[in-house]
């Protein structure tokens, strides 16, 4: 459950921060929602990374439909891709600035939380 | 180790914001910043198209007087209505600024020699070339004159306001993709900028001259030799204005001086290109099939993305004006409006002059100027190079102009050193002339603004719906004695100065002739009775002979028949010289692929049509011959001009023992036929070379004309048009340079006019509408552009914007 809250709102901070601001914006908005909710390193990573992955994917291939296949025809041959070589370049992007920003805020967190000490253990 | 993780990962968060904000550096060039320019939000896919309406929904113009309308009509031209010139010229401003901001400020930043600001190193001599050339100079003069004209002046700053306004409402998704591919910010725009945009225009069409290498073939070649390769009229010629009747003034008079012989070993500066040209031509209505006058007009310059001009429609309380405009200054440049039109070719004048400048050899700070030491000035140019340190450049000011070729540029420099002076370093009263254009309502009122056309030189073709034609070849010439100019001159003489201007009203012109045309291609100005000396090095011979021949034949021409004209592919080059060089043919030890071609070619009808190889082979053919023929003076060690063709056609065809023939690597002396069978030899391979390269040799695939976006970005251009002309037909393309607009006016009482263009409204590459007119103009296809009124004006591609 904390996982699935924890991506809806890693997708919706990805969506508000580009559509608002830019990429630092996303950024710092995705640290924040890993910062606040907390989850294992492993999947704040795969959340992070997946969601702003998603939205960025998802927006790339939105826009080339809506009116972008000129441009993207275009940039993609100045760089010497293919139109869908260059979104998953856009999409690698997102997913990179999703994971690190996760981890950002994981570690944050993290950082004077002591683990769980062993039962055991005097 | 959690405390080591969130330095990590903080390290790591910092680093990717730092990597993805900053450009990349790749070899010589430079990525933009990743995370910016891929934002799918913000970056390069907010460059998409958006359909018009939409388009339209974006206007937001702050202050408006009055309420203004804005139709994109069916075709995607815009036709702006207004109660005022104020709120006509800045909403000429914004939406021109709205399709084009990149464009106008890369013009400006070319014209002022900051290039390298946002490319980086590779710019630095066209920087030091532009600012030593001094561009501004004649900018801000002409500013000054400008401001003398409150209202004239107020249509300038209009214009800025409303740039402004757009820049101002920009943020980075909205730039346009060049912005984000360069990683800069446009800056503001100022009235100086537009008149920056003129000199920089005059700068294109009169950035030629054959002063150095003249000097150099009269040393080396002796005067008997220079005046047989380089006549300043070749038998045959047909000029602008050919005397009917004599002139009726008083012409002032000049006193001819002495020419120094000299050889100057230098790098030549960039020259314009050799194809800049232009035909226009008008027709009385009594040799029109619904008689009324028709004019033509195609301006011959580099096919650039965004296009060079725009098509728009102006109407306001003071005028109604139609045509193109140029990308950064008000109102119409070449257009009609409810009773004249009007529009240009080059009229090729000398109006570039070099000086050698004679130090004090005690004294290196002084210079000799009218027979007397000056103390020369220096100017330090503080060139901002993209990524690296200021580049200071050091020039020297002299009362005749900058010193651009010094002992640094251009290249490894020069121990001579020359003192440029031109036409653009003078005030302009262009926009003047512009706008009585656009304002005249009949040929009296159309030459009040002629008064003011003092560059760049032009043949100005005008009609009117009264009936009037009329030719004027236009500018502020400066009076020389014969040769003045075609060679270097001396800055220590005083007759080899500009001391004099020839007076406006005694300028060449033509109106109503007898034979009820007027046309011009970049031909002489006029013939030698003239009474002042008229030069150029580089004037066209054969576009006009196609026209005046095309026109001649026909006393009932309609708009199509105009069309068909503008895209005429027939050579009189290819003609003339065709047929004489295949039947001068050495054809014993021809084997079968030599024979492929000469059975062939000969069937050519001497049209450059897309799909044919005959034009390819005729230029290959040519092409060698010309080498082969003048390699005398190709071979050279210092620069020398080569005849043009027209004067080849007539040497070889009137002299064939001249000694230019023998082909100087060999020892044996050949013969014409020698050398033409040589050239033909060396024709067919260059065709197997095509082939080999490009699968085939077909004209189009030859000449490969593309419309280039101005980063010469190859994902930006167009891609190759099959079109079909040359450089010598009145369709000429060649390469990437050929007609940057077609217009045609039929003056009746409500005028009609058609035009194309090759490119489109938008300068977007990431529109439809940025290259929207491109094939229809390969084509040869023209749509029509309506001087609307209000009422015609539908709700849809409309917007109405009220004062704010």
């Amino acid at each position: 459950m904390k996982n699935t809250i924890k991506l809806l709102l890693t997708i919706v901070a990805a969506f508000a921060g580009s559509y608002f601001g830019n990429f630092i914006i996303t950024a710092i908005l995705i640290l924040f929602v890993h910062f606040i909710i907390n989850t294992s390193l492993k999947s704040s990573l795969s959340i992070g990374v997946f969601g702003a992955g998603l939205i960025w994917a998802g927006f790339a291939f939105y826009y080339t439909e809506n009116g972008g296949d000129i441009i993207m025809t275009r940039v993609s041959a100045l760089m010497t891709l293919s139109e869908f070589q260059l979104i998953l370049v856009i999409a690698f992007l997102g997913a990179i600035i999703g994971g690190i920003s996760a981890f950002a805020g994981y570690s944050i967190r993290n950082t004077y939380s002591k683990k769980k000490k062993n039962l055991y253990t005097p | 180790m959690n405390l080591f993780r969130l330095i990590v990962s903080i390290g790591l968060f910092l680093s990717m914001l730092y990597f993805l904000k900053s450009p990349l550096s790749v070899g010589e060039n430079t990525l933009p910043p990743p995370g910016y320019f891929l934002d799918p939000q913000n970056g390069f896919l907010q460059n998409r198209d958006v359909d018009i309406e939409d388009f339209l929904h974006e206007f937001d113009i702050p202050g408006l007087n009055n309420k203004v309308t804005i139709h994109y009509d069916s075709m995607g031209v815009p036709h702006i209505f207004t109660q005022s010139n104020h709120d006509l010229f800045l909403t000429q401003g914004y939406l021109v600024a709205k399709e084009r901001l990149w464009q106008m400020e890369f013009q400006i930043m070319a014209a002022s020699g900051r290039v390298s600001e946002i490319i980086g190193k590779k710019a630095l001599n066209f920087d030091r070339e532009q600012r030593r050339k001094d561009l501004k100079t004649g900018a801000i003069a002409s500013l000054e004159e400008l401001k003398k004209n409150e209202a004239l002046y107020e249509n300038l700053e209009s214009y800025s306001e409303g740039v402004n306004a757009y820049i101002q409402s920009l943020e980075y998704k909205n730039l346009p993709v060049e912005y984000k591919l360069l990683n800069y910010e446009p800056e503001e725009w100022t009235p100086l900028k537009s008149s920056l945009l003129i000199t920089y225009m005059v700068d294109m069409l009169c950035g030629s001259d054959r002063d150095i290498r003249n000097t150099n073939a009269l040393a080396i070649l002796g005067r008997d030799t220079f005046d047989l390769l380089f006549p300043e009229r070749t038998p045959g010629t047909v000029p602008v204005v050919p005397t009917t009747s004599p002139w009726d003034f008083d012409p002032l008079q000049t006193e001819p001086d002495t020419i120094p012989y000299s050889i100057y070993d230098l790098d030549l500066i960039k020259q314009s290109n050799p194809d800049n040209g232009s035909n226009n031509w008008a027709v009385s209505g009594d040799r029109t099939k619904n008689g009324v006058p028709i004019l033509a007009n195609d301006t011959h310059l580099g096919l650039n993305l965004p296009s060079l001009w725009i098509p728009m429609q102006l109407h306001s309380n003071d005028m109604n004006t139609a045509g193109f405009a140029l990308v950064g200054g008000p109102g119409i440049v070449i257009g009609f409006n409810e009773n004249i039109a009007w529009g240009f070719t080059n009229a090729a004048r000398d109006q570039r002059d070099w000086y050698r400048i004679t130090y004090n050899e005690n004294n290196p700070g002084e210079y000799l100027y009218k027979g007397s030491y000056k103390t020369i000035e220096y100017r330090y140019d503080t060139i901002k190079i993209k990524g690296e340190s200021p580049f200071i450049d050091t020039v020297k000011i002299t009362e005749i102009g900058p010193v651009v070729y010094d002992q640094s540029f251009p290249g490894k420099g020069n121990k001579k050193e020359l003192a440029l002076e031109w036409i653009g370093h003078y005030p302009s009263k262009l926009y003047e002339a512009l706008y009585t254009f656009n304002t005249a309502k009949n040929y009296a009122e159309f030459k009040k603004g002629l008064k003011f056309w003092d560059a760049p030189s032009q043949n100005i073709v005008f009609a009117s719906t009264n009936g009037d034609i009329a030719m004027h070849i236009e500018g502020t010439f400066p009076l020389k004695w014969e040769e003045q100019g075609k060679f270097i001159m001396d800055a220590s003489r005083e007759k080899h100065l500009w001391n004099e201007f020839i007076p406006h009203e005694q300028n060449i012109y033509m109106h109503n002739p007898e034979r009820g045309f007027v046309s011009s291609a970049n031909q002489h100005s006029t013939d030698s009775l003239y009474p002042y000396y008229v030069y150029n090095g580089n004037y066209e011979s054969y576009r006009n002979k196609r026209i005046n021949t095309l026109l001649e034949r026909n006393d009932s021409v309609t708009p199509e028949d105009f069309m068909k004209m503008h895209n005429d592919s027939y050579s009189i080059l290819a003609s003339e010289v065709m047929p004489f060089m295949y039947d001068s043919l050495e054809i014993q030890g021809f084997d079968s692929t030599h024979f492929g071609f000469y059975h062939k070619i000969g069937e050519w009808n001497f049209r450059y049509t897309p799909d044919s190889y005959y034009p390819s082979f005729f230029e290959a053919w040519w092409s060698h011959f010309k080498n082969l023929l003048w390699d005398e003076l190709n071979e050279q060690e210092v620069r020398l001009p080569i005849p043009n063709d027209f004067h080849t056609v007539y040497l070889i065809k009137n002299n064939k023992d001249f000694p230019f023939i023998d082909i100087q690597e060999t020892e044996h002396k050949e013969k014409l036929r020698t050398v033409i069978t040589q050239a033909y030899s060396e024709a067919v391979s260059t065709m197997k070379d095509w082939k080999d390269t490009y699968g085939n040799y077909q004209w189009k695939t030859v000449n490969g004309v593309r419309i280039e976006h101005l980063t010469k970005i190859p994902a930006f251009n167009s891609s190759v048009l099959a079109v079909a002309g040359s450089g010598d037909a009145i369709n000429a393309f060649n390469h990437s340079h050929g007609p940057s607009q077609r217009l045609i006016v039929e003056l009746s009482k409500q005028p009609k006019a058609w035009i194309a263009l090759p490119g489109g409204t938008s300068g977007n590459p990431g529109s439809r509408r940025y290259l929207e007119f491109a094939q229809k103009y390969a084509d040869g296809q023209y749509f029509e552009l309506p001087l609307l009124t209000e009422s015609e004006l539908t709700s849809k591609g409309s917007i109405t914007i009220e004062k704010k």
